[in-house]
C-alpha cells in the first residue's frame, strides 16, 4: 500500500488533489453520500426481503401438524363423508364458547370467569383413572381420542424427507410468581421446537436441553409476553422460580419474535405461552399420550407426498382398517389457510382434502408475491440511490475538468518530456478514481453506520451483505472511471504546443 | 545530427492557410551551438517545434540522428522527445509546489522502460542538478528560487535523460542580463564538455552571439546562415 502511494503516478494524483482540497473534499462527500445511500437502501431492502422469507418460513410452509382425533370426514368414502360432516361441524365449536352454566357455578373466587377452563387445575380435577386418555382443551371438544404416542413420533422421524419431529402436549395454565399470576398456554414439547419455529429469537437464556427432556426437569421457557407480565418488561427472569400446578419451575429462557413482522402480543399462541419438556408434562400430569406431533419437511414442495406417507404409516401403526376413518388429523398450511379464510368450513375441508399439491398454490404463491414486491422495493430504493451517485459522478467530472484546465501547461510539459497521451489519460483517470474510491470507502463506513442506526431506531431489519459492500464500492470506482474518462481523454488529446502556450 | 529537407508547415486558421514554414533545408552537425533569430511570426518557433518532435511538418523530411522522424506516430515522437531531446522554455515551466529535485526527475517517469526506480531517479536528478550547480537547492520549491535558479533547474530537467539535442525557446526572455549570460554560459559549457547539440531561439543579438552558428528567419525562410567562431567565450571571458 505504502509503495503504491509512493508510486510517482499515484503521488502526482494525490498531490494534485490536495491542491484543491476543498473541491476534492466536497466531491468525495458527494460520492460518499451516494455510496452510503446505495448501501443503506440495499440493506433496508434486503432486510425486508429476509424478514418476509423468515415470516413465510415461520408460518410453517414446510410444516405438518398431526393432531390426535379426527373431525374430518374420510376422503375415500365420499357418501358417508357427507353424512358425517354435520356431526363434525357441530363438534368444531370451541368449548370456551359453549355455554356451560353448570361449570360456571363451580367457579372459585380467584378464577377469572372470562378465562375459565375446566382444566385450570388439571392435577386436582384429572387425577382419576381416565386421566391418561384426557386431551387438551381444543381437541377434547372435537370428538377425538387419545391415540398419538411418543412411539408414533419416533416412527415419523424415520420417514425420508422429514426434517424435525416434535411431539406436543398443550394445556392452559396459570403461571404464578409470588402474588402475580398469568393465565396462558402451556406447551409441553420437544427440544427440536426452536429449529421448527424459525422466527424465534431468545431474548434471554436458552431452550431446554436433551438432558432436561430425558429427566423431565422442571424447567420452563417463557414467551416474551408472559415474561413481561410476570417480571416486568426488560427485567431479568432467568434463574427465577415460577409455579405451575403448585410445582416450582426454573425459568431458563425467554423467547421472542425474530422478525418485525410478528410482534409478541397477549393471547397469541407462541409468545403468550410457556414451554417445557413434554416429558415433564407427562410426568406431572400423569399423561402418556401426545396431543399432536409437528413434523417439518426438508423441502416445502414435499408436503403432499409426506402427508400421504404419514397418513399411511399412522394408519398402519394404529391398526385402522381400510373402511375406517383416520383417528388423527393432518394440518398443513394449505389446509389452515383455507379453513381460516372466508370459505365455509365444509367447502374448505373438501378442497383441502381433495386437492393434492395445494400448498404449492397457496402460501408458496403468497411468498413469491411478497418476495417479488420486496425485490421491487429494493430495486426502487437502489435506483433512488443511484441517482445520488450520478450526481456525485458529475461532481467528479467537474473537478477533473477543472484540474485539466488548471494544469494544461503541466500537461504540455509532461508531453514535451516524453509523456504519451495514454500516460496523461492514466494520470487523470487515476485522479478521478482516487476521489471516487476514497469517497466510496467513506460511503461504506457511513452506509454501514446508517444501516445499523436504521435497524436500531426504526426497528427495521437491515442486512448489509458483503456483496452489497463490494457492489457499492465497485459502482463508486466505476463512476470515477466513467465520469473521469471524458476530462482525462480531453487532457490526453491536447496538442503539447498549444498546451504549453496556455496561460 | 539534424538534417531537414524542404521543410514546410501550413496551419489552417479558419478559412485562411498560414504558411509558417515555406521550405527550409539545412543540416546541423553534432555539438554545434545554433542560435536562431528573427521577428515574431517568422517561423522560428514552428521550426523549433518540428525539431523538438512536438509537431510534424506538412511536407518535407526531418532526419534526426540518421532516423526519419517526420512521419512517426505521436507515441513514437514522445519516445524521441524523452530520449533524444531536452527542452528549455522561456517561462521555465516548473511544477509548482514540487521540489527542484522532483521537477528534474519528471522525464524519468516516462522512459521506454517505464518509471525509473526511486533511488536511481534521485541519483540521476542530483547529477543533473550538479551539472547546473544547484545541488544545494534540491529541496527548494520553484517559488523559493530566483529566476536564474529556476531556469537552471529547467536545464537540469532537460539534461536528466542525457539527450543529444537541447532545444531552448527564448530561455533568457524572462531573465535579467547578468543571469541571461550565466544561463548561456551553461549551454556553451554543455556543448563543449558533453558534445550536446544546442539550438537556442532568441531575439537578442547579444545572446545569439553565444552560438557557433546563427541563422535568421524571415517569413518562413532562412535568410542568413553564418558561423561566428569562438565569439561567445571571448565576450564573457
Amino acid at each position: 500500500m505504502r509503495k503504491f502511494l509512493r508510486h510517482p503516478v499515484v503521488d502526482t494524483a494525490i498531490k494534485a488533489l490536495s491542491r484543491n482540497r476543498l473541491q476534492t473534499g466536497l466531491t468525495m462527500l458527494g460520492i460518499a453520500v451516494g455510496v452510503a445511500t446505495v448501501l443503506a437502501m440495499m440493506a433496508v431492502g434486503a432486510g425486508a426481503q429476509r424478514s418476509i422469507e423468515q415470516q413465510v418460513r415461520a408460518a410453517g410452509l414446510n410444516q405438518i401438524t398431526i393432531r390426535a382425533g379426527n373431525w374430518r370426514p374420510k376422503i375415500t368414502d365420499s357418501d358417508e363423508a357427507v353424512a358425517h360432516q354435520g356431526d363434525a361441524r357441530e363438534a368444531l365449536q370451541h368449548p370456551l364458547h359453549r355455554p356451560s352454566t353448570s361449570l360456571r357455578a363451580s367457579l372459585r373466587d380467584d378464577v377469572l370467569p372470562i378465562a375459565f377452563h375446566p382444566e385450570d387445575e388439571p392435577i386436582e380435577k384429572h387425577d382419576h383413572p381416565t386421566a391418561s386418555h384426557r386431551l387438551g382443551d381444543l381437541e377434547a371438544g372435537l370428538g377425538s381420542a387419545a391415540t398419538m404416542t411418543f412411539d408414533d413420533a419416533e416412527a415419523l422421524r424415520q420417514l425420508p424427507g422429514v426434517q424435525y419431529v416434535a411431539g406436543g402436549i398443550h394445556e392452559n395454565v396459570r403461571v404464578h410468581l409470588d402474588q402475580k399470576r398469568w393465565f396462558t398456554r402451556m406447551h409441553g414439547t420437544d427440544v427440536m421446537m426452536p429449529s421448527i419455529k424459525r422466527a424465534w429469537a431468545f431474548a434471554a437464556g436458552r431452550f431446554f436441553t436433551e438432558r432436561e427432556q430425558q429427566r423431565g426437569s422442571q424447567v420452563v421457557v417463557l414467551g416474551q409476553v408472559v415474561a413481561d407480565k410476570l417480571f416486568g418488561a426488560g427485567a431479568a427472569a432467568i434463574g427465577r422460580e415460577v409455579v405451575l400446578w403448585n410445582q416450582p419451575f426454573e425459568v431458563i429462557g425467554v423467547v421472542t419474535s425474530a422478525t418485525w413482522v410478528v410482534q409478541p402480543a397477549a393471547g397469541d399462541d407462541q409468545f403468550d405461552a410457556v414451554y417445557m419438556p413434554y416429558t415433564t408434562t407427562q410426568r406431572l400430569l400423569n399423561l402418556s399420550k401426545l396431543n399432536d406431533i409437528t413434523v417439518t419437511a426438508e423441502s416445502s414442495g414435499d408436503i403432499s407426498r409426506l402427508s400421504r406417507e404419514i397418513t399411511k404409516l399412522l394408519r398402519v401403526r394404529h391398526g385402522i382398517g381400510d373402511n375406517e376413518p383416520d383417528d388423527f388429523t393432518l394440518i398443513t398450511q394449505a389446509t389452515k389457510a383455507l379453513t381460516t379464510g372466508g370459505l365455509p368450513p365444509s367447502v374448505a375441508r373438501a378442497v383441502a382434502s381433495n386437492v393434492a399439491e395445494l400448498e404449492n398454490v397457496t402460501l408458496e404463491q403468497l411468498a413469491l408475491t411478497m418476495e417479488r414486491a420486496s425485490r421491487t422495493m429494493t430495486w426502487l430504493l437502489a435506483a433512488v440511490a443511484a441517482v445520488s451517485l450520478l450526481v456525485g459522478g458529475i461532481g467528479i467530472m467537474n473537478i477533473t475538468l477543472l484540474s485539466v484546465t488548471e494544469r494544461t501547461r503541466e500537461i504540455g510539459l509532461r508531453m514535451a518530456v516524453g509523456a504519451r497521451s495514454k500516460d496523461v489519460l492514466r494520470q487523470f483517470l487515476l485522479e478521478a478514481v482516487v476521489i471516487s474510491a476514497a469517497g466510496g470507502l467513506a460511503g461504506i463506513v457511513i452506509g454501514v453506520i446508517a444501516s445499523t442506526a436504521i435497524a436500531r431506531t426504526l426497528q427495521w431489519a437491515t442486512v448489509v451483505s458483503p456483496l452489497s459492500v463490494v457492489l457499492a464500492f465497485g459502482i463508486a470506482a466505476a463512476v470515477g472511471v466513467f465520469f473521469g474518462w471524458y476530462p482525462a481523454r480531453r487532457a490526453s488529446q491536447l496538442d503539447p504546443i498549444v498546451a504549453l502556450r496556455r496561460e | 545530427m539534424i538534417g531537414v529537407h524542404d521543410l514546410a508547415k501550413q496551419y489552417h486558421v479558419g478559412d485562411h492557410v498560414v504558411h509558417a514554414l515555406k521550405g527550409v533545408t539545412m543540416t546541423v552537425a553534432a555539438a554545434e551551438f545554433l542560435t536562431i533569430v528573427g521577428p515574431s511570426g517568422s517561423g522560428k518557433s514552428t521550426f523549433m517545434h518540428i525539431l523538438g518532435c512536438l509537431d510534424r511538418p506538412t511536407t518535407g523530411r526531418y532526419v534526426l540522428n540518421g532516423r526519419d522522424v517526420s512521419t512517426l506516430p505521436p507515441d513514437e515522437l514522445a519516445r524521441v522527445r524523452n530520449e533524444t531531446i531536452g527542452f528549455v522554455f522561456q517561462g521555465f515551466n516548473l511544477l509548482a509546489r514540487t521540489s527542484a529535485l522532483e521537477n528534474v526527475e519528471l522525464p524519468l517517469l516516462y522512459t521506454r522502460l517505464g518509471v525509473v526506480k526511486t533511488a536511481e531517479r534521485r541519483d540521476r536528478a542530483m547529477q543533473a542538478l550538479e551539472a547546473v550547480g544547484l545541488t544545494d537547492r534540491a529541496d527548494h520549491h520553484p517559488n523559493q528560487l530566483s529566476g536564474g535558479q529556476q531556469q537552471r533547474v529547467a536545464i537540469a530537467r532537460a539534461l536528466v535523460t542525457q539527450p543529444s539535442l537541447l532545444l531552448a525557446d527564448e530561455p533568457t526572455g524572462n531573465l535579467d542580463s547578468a543571469t541571461s549570460h550565466e544561463v548561456m554560459e551553461i549551454f556553451a559549457r554543455l556543448r563543449s564538455e558533453r558534445g550536446i547539440t544546442i539550438v537556442v531561439i532568441t531575439h537578442e543579438r547579444e545572446i545569439a552571439a553565444y552560438g557557433t552558428r546563427t541563422i535568421d528567419f524571415k517569413d518562413g525562410l532562412v535568410v542568413s546562415d553564418r558561423h561566428n567562431a569562438a565569439r561567445a567565450t571571448a565576450q564573457v571571458g
